[in-house]
């Protein structure tokens, strides 16, 4: 008898939105949608994003406005594909140099 | 109804149908049922008979959960459960693997199980507006998927 290995299928998620929710965190495994293209997790309770999020390499839009962030994490400079960034109504008091490499960012919405 | 062997279609959305017409259920070569916004407070576990529907539209109803016949529906690629009074997902939605696209915002959801994790198709996911207050890490790993095969060596 042969037992062949267990297979792996990632998520093919493109677009998730949960916003408008009570959500204090994001698990790290966010980090393994690979075709993700859009999440808005605005007007939550978010104190910290994971920074497993920078690996989200196809994110287009994020939407993190609206929650109690006071930092984002120097990973999201891996996001190069990012094309709206919305960070306005958080408590953030500065931002990592390596945001700088988000060539495509369009509109970082930190009015 | 039930005469309407080929119908493939039926758009019935914003209608008064506050019990789920069981004629339905018959309508075997359904790919496509719109019962959007009917007041409909449960729907029969009879209508898993539709197995070629591949989208059920269920939005603006007044469901308080999913209903365990939608979860038969092993051909359906979108759902959609949005404006309901849904308070929890049930472990059977894990049977839905054909899904691509869910609705489910605007709803009373406390939380996005587990189960979820098992819909490896799904490319488009609304949760928004609800309660939500944890996500289940296994919406985004990579899913185990039980590849069990046994051969003769």
């Amino acid at each position: 008898m042969r037992l062949s290995a267990a297979r792996r299928r990632c998520t093919k998620l493109v677009r998730l939105a949960l916003h408008i929710n009570h959500l204090t965190a994001l698990p790290d495994e966010v980090g393994a949608c690979e075709a993700l293209q859009a999440l808005s997790v605005f007007s939550n309770r978010l104190t910290a994003l994971p920074p497993a999020l920078g690996r989200c390499t196809a994110l287009r839009e994020l939407g993190l406005f609206d929650n109690a962030l006071a930092s984002v994490p120097a990973e999201l400079g891996a996001l190069t594909s990012l094309v709206e960034l919305w960070l306005f109504k958080n408590q953030l008091r500065s931002l990592p140099a390596e945001l700088s490499n988000m060539r495509s960012l369009r509109c970082s919405g930190l009015e | 109804m039930s005469q309407l062997r080929g119908l493939t279609a039926l758009y019935a959305q914003s209608n008064s149908f506050a019990r789920f017409p069981a004629a339905l259920c018959e309508l075997t070569t359904l790919r496509v049922l719109s019962l959007s916004m009917n007041g409909m407070r449960r729907v029969p576990s009879e209508v898993a008979r539709l197995a070629a529907l591949q989208h059920f539209d269920l939005s603006d109803n007044c469901l308080s959960e999913v209903p365990l016949g939608v979860c038969g529906l092993s051909a359906l690629t979108k759902l959609d459960l949005h404006s309901n009074s849904v308070a929890e997902l049930r472990p059977e939605m894990s049977q839905l693997t054909s899904l691509a696209h869910l609705s489910l915002h605007t709803n009373c959801l406390k939380a996005v199980p587990p189960a979820l994790g098992s819909l490896t198709r799904l490319t488009w996911a609304s949760f928004n507006n609800n309660q939500i207050a944890e996500v289940a890490p296994e919406l985004f790993r990579c899913a185990r998927v039980a590849g069990l095969r046994c051969s003769a060596a």
